[in-house]
């Protein structure tokens, strides 16, 4: 089937799916305690019964959930995510607005985890009994076991009173102006840390499973063809070994992009990076529905399209899911 | 000086036991341009001494003594990197299992062009030129469009051209080739065997041929080396080996090729009862759903309405190659799959129309011995618990008879009681295939399927297991369905033959008619591609024999 036709059913497929997605997430919020208005209230240091409900029949809280999930999904599928409460700005403006820093994170700390991770899983897999491969053994270990906020604060106590090598909090240098480039490089100094911080689990789940992966492959029929060519050990490994090693790591890469941006929400927070993770415990603090609802629609399409590059990176390496779907 | 020489070679396999000896003492050597056959069983060692050759020993195994001489320069003491320039230019090799040595994510024509590159220094363009006219040298038709596709769209045959045409790619001094037809059905083993005559002919290469099958070696070889655990018991010229062999061993390897010449077949007429037989099958006909692109469905006709009898007490063959529907018919007969049209009668009763629990109940009655010894018996089960499950789940007995009636099961195949406590992983391949036969046996079933079920045993094993089913079937008046592709072993074994060719029954009649006489070109061709000892004979002008 050719590609253009996958590409159409699975954006079809994502569809459904994302529209599944915000009704659930609508009835969930709607389900726990409280509402923004309280949160109001509060701010105000106090409001009457009367007063509340006037809030409420502003914001149109009072009518039955069922027409606000009907008046939220239809506005969404216009491209409106509605209007902070809390912010008093529109939602679509503020995810925007903090997005691409999530993004960035995101994405670095998934490519960063795998490529060292497929690094050390191949490594480690060239010698299944050498160092190398129990040190990757004992920090795929130290990967599971440690939180990722925990490897965070490490990381920011060792390099804001030890070393001070890295900025620990921030996204750019304000001091710093000029063009694209020191801007550029100002960005890449701070996302260094929530990068290897948020990248440290990953990079655990990824060589461990490359090793095993690599190890089935090494052992199998058409790698002692390979070396019957005479090729050398470098060609065995990389062109015949690790590219029918990769489907494994690379197809659960894509089933960890959810666990990865709910990892940046705690990153975010330990490095003050101003991303939607940040906006996201903030809105959820303040009951501030809308907000709360734009950011999960966001996440979910950040995994749907993750899921989608998974699925194309497969059939790019292996003919034979090319013929089958 | 001869082109390969192997001097006192000893192979030995780290294993928890400490250091085994897998090749010992070998001593062999391959002249420019001949055939050279190395024949054992598995485990003999024969195919460890081509990895040794090779330099591609596994991790655990090491060349511990000996010397391997190719155009005067010692192999084991050649630098991996020196090594790797012979490997895949000078000496070649092909293997066993032409589904899984092909890499799955690269085209065959790329496959092929990175030998070319690698030793020849060819450049991008060149070497996929080449790789397209070696595709066109194994004979594969429209080369051209055939290097682009991956080997998974190619059949056994065509991948084990495609492996030939890799190891032949820089016309090699020596080709190795590790069992390279075991794995595909005989037609396309004659196909392959003379592609492998033709092309080494032209490239005047030595080959090593490495097979447990004497058919093949008389056909193959001028010399031949014979391996019996590790070491070599016998050698010679093919004729004079043929003729007269030293080693007990050799002589029962020669024995062990099935003649299929009409002289030889045992002329005393059965007699063909026409009473009601045991299972009657009309009509057959089973079919699979199978996808073809985005919710488009077809059937795909694996049976199409066979018919046969099969009398009490006598055997049936069913033969055919991989894909011809021999297995799905049986299975069908088994109820473990499900047929779309067509009557079974087994012993009167209506197969077809069973079902739950009086479906369950009436399994009892067929029985099934698989092919594969090593993973039909569930690995965590005593082999006394393997063999009395079907009594707990179907059987008559009483709960305290059923250890006596394994105990008389276990002697009837041959084991003896006091294994019934050892695991599968604990026997040999024989002996594993015997708690098969008890674990079919015990519910008293009236049609045993024997689906390919002594494939997968070494020759001599193979003899004592037909004469184990044999002798059964005397004693206890059993009835076979033989699924089989081995004409050896099926003219062995059956009363009866029906030859399947993609879905339906070509040709059917009692044994020596069809042997003897067959009637259909497809029959004629199968009996054809059987590699004998006689033609071998004949060919080479020898009369006398043996």
């Amino acid at each position: 089937m050719n590609i253009l036709k996958v590409l159409a059913q699975r954006l079809s497929y994502a569809l459904a799916l994302l529209i599944a997605v915000l009704v659930l997430n609508f009835t969930m919020i709607n389900l726990a305690p409280g509402d923004v208005v309280d949160t109001i209230a509060a701010d105000m240091g106090g409001a009457s019964a009367e007063l509340m409900e006037q809030i409420r029949t502003e914001y149109g809280l009072d009518k039955p959930i069922i027409v606000q999930l009907g008046n939220y999904v239809w506005r969404v599928l216009q491209f409106d995510l509605g209007h902070s409460y809390f912010y008093n700005r529109p939602v679509t403006e503020m995810i925007f607005e903090r997005l691409p820093a999530t993004l960035l994170l995101v994405f670095s700390a998934q490519i960063f985890a795998l490529i060292l991770g497929i690094l050390l899983g191949v490594f480690a897999a060239i010698r299944p009994n050498g160092i190398l491969s129990h040190i990757v053994t004992l920090f795929a270990l130290f990967g599971y076991a440690a939180p990722v906020f925990w490897t965070g604060i490490l990381l920011l106590i060792a390099f804001s009173l030890n070393i001070p090598l890295f900025p620990v909090a921030g996204m750019r240098d304000v001091t710093i102006d000029g063009g694209f480039f020191p801007q550029a490089l100002s960005v890449a100094h701070h996302l260094v840390l929530p990068m290897l911080s948020l990248g440290s689990i990953f990079i655990a789940l990824y060589s461990r499973l490359c090793r095993a992966s690599m190890l089935e492959v090494l052992g199998s029929d058409y790698i002692r063809t390979a070396k019957a060519k005479g090729l050398s050990p470098r060609d065995v490994t990389l062109k015949h070994g690790l590219k029918n090693a990769l489907p494994p790591v690379v197809t659960l890469a894509g089933l960890q992009f959810s666990a990865v941006i709910s990892g940046a929400v705690l990153v975010e927070s330990v490095f003050s990076w101003p991303g939607l993770g940040q906006l996201a415990l903030t809105s959820i603090l303040a009951r501030d529905t809308p907000t709360i609802l734009g950011i999960l629609f966001f996440s979910a399409l950040v995994v749907i399209i993750g899921n989608l590059l998974t699925d194309l990176a497969l059939r790019l390496i292996d003919p034979r899911i090319r013929k089958s779907t | 000086m001869p082109l390969l020489s192997v001097e006192d070679l000893r192979v030995e396999l780290a294993t928890r036991g400490g250091m085994v000896p897998v090749v010992d003492a070998l001593s062999l050597h391959v002249e420019p341009g001949e055939t050279l056959s190395i024949v054992g069983e598995s485990g003999s060692g024969k195919s460890m001494t081509a990895l040794a050759i090779m330099g591609l020993l596994p991790r655990i195994g090491h060349i511990a003594k000996g010397r391997i001489l190719f155009e005067g320069q010692d192999l084991t003491q050649m630098e991996d990197s020196a090594l790797r320039d012979i490997r895949g230019n000078q000496i070649g090799m092909i293997f066993q299992e032409p589904m899984t040595s092909l890499n799955p994510v690269y085209t065959v024509g790329e496959q092929i062009a990175e030998v070319l590159r690698r030793h020849q220094g060819l450049s991008q363009t060149d070497a996929w030129s080449r790789a397209i006219e070696l595709l066109d040298a194994v004979h594969i038709p429209n080369s051209r469009r055939r290097a682009a596709t991956y080997p998974h769209e190619m059949s056994g045959g065509q991948r084990q051209r495609v492996m030939i045409a890799m190891a032949l790619a820089c016309q090699p001094k020596i080709l190795i080739a590790d069992e390279p037809t075991t794995a595909l059905d005989v037609t396309v083993q004659a196909e392959i065997f003379d592609l492998m005559r033709e092309l080494s002919r032209e490239m005047q290469t030595a080959t090593i041929l490495i097979t447990h099958d004497m058919g093949v070696v008389a056909e193959m070889a001028d010399r031949i080396v014979v391996m019996l655990k590790g070491e070599k018991v016998d050698g010679g010229r093919v004729h004079d080996l043929l003729q007269n062999p030293q080693h007990s061993y050799t002589k029962s390897l020669i024995a062990s090729v099935p003649h299929l010449t009409s002289e030889t077949l045992d002329t005393t007429a059965r007699t063909d009862e026409h009473d009601t037989p045991l299972l009657r099958v009309r009509d057959l006909t089973v079919q699979f759903p199978v996808k073809k692109g985005f919710g488009k469905r077809e059937m795909f006709t694996a049976v199409n309405g066979i018919s046969f009898d099969i009398a009490k007490g006598k055997t049936l063959a069913l033969v055919g190659e991989s894909g011809s529907g021999k297995t799905t018919a049986a299975l069908a007969v088994a109820r473990l799959v499900d047929a779309q049209s067509g009557e079974i009668t087994l012993d009167g009763t209506d197969v077809l129309a069973l079902e739950g629990e009086a479906l369950r109940r009436a399994r009892a009655k067929v029985q099934v011995i698989f092919q594969d010894p090593y993973s039909s018996l569930n690995p965590r089960l005593r082999a006394g618990a393997i063999v009395s499950e079907p009594l707990d789940n179907l059987g008559t007995y009483p709960v305290t008879d059923r250890p006596a009636r394994a105990a008389e099961l276990f002697e009837q195949v041959g084991l003896t009681p006091d294994q019934m406590n050892l695991f599968p992983h604990q026997f040999s391949g024989g002996q594993r295939q015997r708690i098969g036969i008890a674990r079919a046996l015990a519910t008293n079933p009236s049609l045993i399927i024997c689906d390919e079920a002594v494939s997968a045993l070494d020759v001599i094993i193979q003899a004592q297991i037909l004469d184990l089913l044999k002798d059964l079937q005397r004693d206890l008046d059993l009835t076979y369905l033989f699924i089989s592709h081995d004409l050896g072993v099926v003219q062995q074994m059956c009363d009866d033959v029906a030859v399947m060719y993609m879905g339906d029954i070509v040709e059917r009649g009692t044994r020596n008619a069809v042997f003897a006489d067959p009637k259909q070109d497809y029959t004629r061709r199968l009996l054809a591609a059987v590699p004998s000892i006689e033609r071998a004979q004949h060919k080479l002008g020898l009369d006398q024999p043996i």
